[in-house]
């Protein structure tokens, strides 16, 4: 398995790490006292943004992490070169990462207009999220393996 | 996935050039490792300027490292 596969299957188990994080905060307060329409959403709306910002920060870390165990278990330098292939592979991994992102926000629209709760659209975006990160980090590992 | 129709000789070539490693080849020519990997197995098909630098790092045309074949894509296409 070369670098970037691997650094992919990193990626790959943290965002899906971060997501069980995720739904499990979202799930947490259903089990406290009664729901208040106006407090869920900003709950919902507070949950996401952490979400977000774990997703950016966590990932930074995992790099420097990576990298750095890497280095040391193999003995091999880091492949800082991201060239035109590296460049291909994100092109088609955003795509992918785009339209499952759009699936999912149409999706949570819909059940606004169909007259939802306004928390299922919040956890429709919370998946949309969860999606654009883990099927874009799935793809990469896909083309790195099958090729571009 | 890299077209099937272009093929090239870079293993050879390597083999060639006094056993010139991928990496020694990658250096040259600004590229990762696993790039040149993807490149030997017909999993990726480079940019007509790696292409020029791949051949260039050899010292051949790019003809001699990359060749085409028409034919299956005829049979392919639609009629």
């Amino acid at each position: 398995m070369q670098y970037q596969e691997k650094r992919g299957l990193v990626f790959l188990l943290t965002n899906i790490l971060v997501c069980i994080a995720f739904v499990s905060l979202c799930f947490l307060p259903a089990h406290g006292s009664e729901p208040q329409p106006s407090k869920e959403r900003v709950v919902m709306a507070t949950l996401l943004l952490v979400l977000l910002g774990s997703q950016i920060s966590v990932r930074l870390i995992v790099i420097i992490v990576f990298a750095i165990i890497h280095k040391r278990a193999t003995d091999e330098d880091t492949v800082d070169v991201d060239d035109e292939m590296d460049d291909m592979v994100d092109l088609k991994a955003s795509h992918t990462s785009f339209t499952a992102f759009m699936i999912c926000l149409v999706l949570s629209l819909v059940t606004q207009a169909i007259g939802m709760p306004l928390q299922v659209f919040f956890l429709g975006l919370g998946v949309a999220m969860m999606a654009y990160g883990i099927l874009g980090d799935a793809r990469k590992i896909v083309l790195y393996r099958r090729g571009v | 996935m890299g077209s099937p129709h272009i093929q090239n000789v870079i293993r050879r070539l390597r083999f060639e050039a006094e056993e010139m490693t991928q990496a020694e080849l990658a250096e040259k020519v600004g590229v990762s490792r696993q790039t040149i990997i993807m490149i030997e197995n017909g999993k990726y098909n480079p940019s007509l300027e790696l292409s020029f630098r791949i051949a260039s790092a050899f010292g051949v045309r790019i003809d001699e490292v990359f060749s085409y074949d028409p034919r299956e894509m005829k049979e392919k296409r639609p009629q």
